[in-house]
């Protein structure tokens, strides 16, 4: 299972994203960075670069992170994918059901809120990656 | 398109027009390959494992319709994320005519057409196609 | 409600319950692949009658919409003429969510069914539901 040294951060919101890169500059300057600005270019930018750790921001216009997640969930239950995506999903929900029910999902390995807690995030990494 | 290169992807969630439709493909070229999804979300990832270059794709599926299947390939194509074009050949039960256009004008759509399935109409557009 | 208006089942007899011909070119004269075929849409009839219970005990008008178009589909595409038609009409219904037409139509359909199931019991005896 070779994944390559990048990170893919899916976000609609410019500013939040720029945000994103900027802590990922800082706290992987090995990775390679890629953005995604829609649901669907965050798909595709999934299966292209196969990145290690993917961002997901889950509230999005048109197709949201659900989206992404049902993909992604999908293909690893039917064994059709050829790397294992670990998403990092960012949500600004804050029902206790609603988010037991996203961390349950596959695909998924930590489920954060909005605003995210970079020093959690910062902590995370060194887990995931 | 070559015959030894030809690789086909069926989405369609009905198990029975699946199976007609890998049976006339396989007859048509037997050296193909052909790869089979449910649903567009299975769709989509066998498009990006295995770049197949005919896509016969389902519009009305449960769980992910046809929609998302196109709306992803049009926005990878777009942003430069996808390079080479697939053909995709809708069939569809659809039969609300405007509905029916706007598929057609769709990116990569190559002809839509009616369920039941006329298979000689199928093997047109492949002999055109294929060398 | 008044369901004078309603369809019965005459208005679906003129349509062929499975037309053989058709069906024997679907598959390229294949018996075997015919057999393997309507024992699978068969199958599959039963399982949808049962989903589709229950869909419309919880008035799921979506779920329902889908699964009546693709009931239309897979019985044109076969030949079986009436169950395609009625199918269209629960589909219309569905479109509509109108609750007693779906209801009144799906009584239809389950006798369709089940002559369906009789008339190629009779015409392929070998057929081994």
């Amino acid at each position: 299972m070779n994944h390559s040294k990048n990170l893919l951060i899916i976000e609609d919101e410019p500013i939040t994203r720029a945000m994103y890169i900027n802590f990922f500059q800082k706290i992987t300057p090995d990775y390679q960075l890629f953005e995604a600005s829609n649901a669907l270019e965050g798909l595709c930018m999934s299966f292209e670069k196969r990145p290690q750790l993917i961002l997901l921001d889950m509230i999005m216009p048109e197709y949201s992170g659900k989206f992404v997640l049902d993909v992604m969930e999908e293909g690893l239950s039917k064994n059709l994918l050829s790397f294992t995506p670990k998403i990092i999903v960012v949500t600004s929900i804050d029902n206790a059901n609603e988010l037991m029910e996203l961390t349950k999902r596959l695909a998924v390995v930590s489920v954060m809120p909005k605003p995210l807690p970079f020093e959690t995030l910062e902590e995370l990494l060194k887990l995931h990656l | 398109m070559k015959k030894n290169m030809l690789r086909f992807l069926i989405i369609e969630d009905d198990e029975m027009i699946r199976i007609i439709h890998k049976e006339f493909l396989e007859e048509l070229f037997p050296e193909c390959e052909i790869l089979e999804a449910e649903n567009a979300a299975q769709g989509i990832c066998l498009y990006f494992e295995c770049r197949p270059n005919v896509i016969l794709l389902d519009m009305m599926m449960p769980l992910m319709g046809g929609e998302s299947f196109l709306d992803i390939l049009e926005e990878g194509y777009s942003k430069n994320i996808l390079k080479d074009k697939p053909k995709i050949v809708v069939i569809t039960a659809i039969k609300d005519v405007k509905e029916l256009m706007s598929i057609g004008k769709r990116f990569a759509v190559e002809a839509v057409i009616s369920k039941p399935l006329v298979q000689s109409q199928l093997k047109a557009l492949l002999d055109d196609w294929v060398e | 409600m008044d369901d004078v208006n309603f369809p019965n089942i005459d208005n679906f007899d003129s349509a062929q319950i499975l037309d053989m011909n058709k069906a024997l070119k679907r598959v390229s004269y294949k018996k075997e692949l015919l057999n393997r075929v309507l024992n699978i849409f068969r199958n599959n009839l039963l399982e949808k009658q049962k989903i589709i219970e229950s869909g419309l005990k919880n008035k799921k008008w979506q779920d329902l919409r889908v699964i009546s178009h693709g009931i239309k589909g897979s019985s044109w595409t076969i030949g079986a003429q009436q169950l395609g038609n009625v199918a269209f009409s629960l589909e219309k219904a569905a479109d509509n969510e109108d609750y007693q037409l779906y209801n009144h139509l799906f009584q239809i359909f389950k006798i369709c069914i089940e002559s369906f199931i009789e008339f190629v019991e009779m015409k392929i005896p070998d057929i081994n539901f």
